[in-house]
């Protein structure tokens, strides 16, 4: 499917486009050295853009653009925050053919449902077998997960006692969600092909966490707490960095 | 994640389709409380159509499960597809639950 499509613009002058406005356009592509391309998600959808964006940017990220962003073979997706800035080292991985540079608010993450979208891309450009796709899936939904929640949200407690702790813990989450200097922290997933594996990189910009990953479930009827297990259990390697701000998540193709 | 609730002679039927993950706490809730007001002896969760559960949703399985004990209402995971069946045996549901087949 993707090799017939229009194939983005990568090398050494990537190209950007998006649905905002087009000074904020012109001002990111000149302040970076990128050539500007055109967007419509109704034209991407039918087929009709000739060239796609390496650097697709958006002022509010939705499932639908996301999806056709990353079936043209975007290089990057990114939601603009408040400073209207393309995130740090985005760059020097969009110059590489075999790079995926997602950005978005924390808002924006839980209600979009990213892992699937993301993990169909990664099959459809080869760069992960389909037999690894629920494996990869469900770790990459339980570290963006985790990095919304304990991340970006800054809830530390755990829901494991009964229905009324995790009745609690939503209410918890959508309050934070509502409250704007939360609910516009970034989750960042970047995807790298690095021979002979795919590493997965999910970022916060919570306060960390000590980054351990449990070789059991401590209580069986817990109600939380088994997101970092999946993760170990189907991840061929699950790494922590940056304060346990960053999972990597490495799968063998 | 959408849900279906049955009332039969020994119990309840709630079939289950779709995503289900920590968005969908709200709406699970309500198969929760039907579990509560319910008679019977067993519930049995048809998961036939249900692609996916997260660690949230399994923590929603186990709510679910608090609320049926106390009655003497076991609870049965049914036909879980391949993909939710490998989440529920990483928990060790089957120490926990009726999973079949």
């Amino acid at each position: 499917m993707v090799s017939a499509l229009p194939q983005p613009v990568a090398g050494s002058h990537p190209s950007i486009g998006g649905d905002v406005p087009p000074v904020l356009l012109r001002r990111l592509a000149q302040a970076h050295g990128l050539v500007q391309s055109d967007w419509d998600i109704e034209a991407a959808e039918a087929g009709g853009l000739s060239v796609a964006p390496a650097i697709l940017v958006t002022l509010r990220g939705s499932s639908r653009e996301l999806q056709a962003a990353l079936d043209l073979g975007i290089h990057a997706y990114i939601e603009l925050g408040d400073d209207e800035q393309l995130p740090a080292g985005l760059l020097s991985l969009v110059t590489q053919q075999a790079g995926l540079h997602l950005s978005l608010s924390t808002v924006t993450s839980f209600s979009l449902d990213m892992a699937p979208l993301l993990c169909a891309a990664l099959v459809a450009r080869g760069w992960l077998e389909g037999r690894r796709r629920a494996d990869a899936e469900i770790c990459v939904h339980e570290a963006v997960s985790n990095a919304i929640v304990h991340g970006n949200l800054d809830i530390h407690q755990a829901p494991t006692a009964d229905g009324v702790a995790f009745d609690g813990f939503y209410r918890l989450v959508q309050e934070r969600l509502t409250n704007r200097e939360h609910a516009n922290r970034r989750v960042t997933v970047e995807a790298l092909v690095q021979p002979p594996d795919l590493c997965i990189r999910i970022t916060d910009q919570g306060r960390g966490h000590p980054g351990l990953i449990p070789t059991e479930i401590d209580r069986l009827e817990a109600k939380s707490g088994r997101g970092v297990r999946i993760m170990g259990e189907l991840a061929d390697r699950v790494s922590f960095s940056d304060a346990g701000r960053t999972v990597s998540l490495t799968f063998r193709r | 994640m959408d849900y279906t609730v049955h009332t039969a002679a020994d119990g309840l039927r709630v079939t289950l389709s779709g995503r289900m993950t920590l968005i969908d706490h709200e709406k699970f809730r309500n198969v929760v409380d039907a579990i509560e007001k319910a008679e019977g002896t067993v519930c049995i969760f048809d998961l036939t159509r249900l692609e996916f559960v997260d660690s949230s949703g399994l923590g929603m399985f186990l709510i679910a499960r608090d609320v049926a004990l106390p009655k003497k209402m076991e609870i049965e995971l049914y036909g879980a597809q391949e993909s939710v069946k490998r989440i529920l045996q990483i928990a060790k549901f089957q120490t926990l639950f009726r999973v079949t087949p």
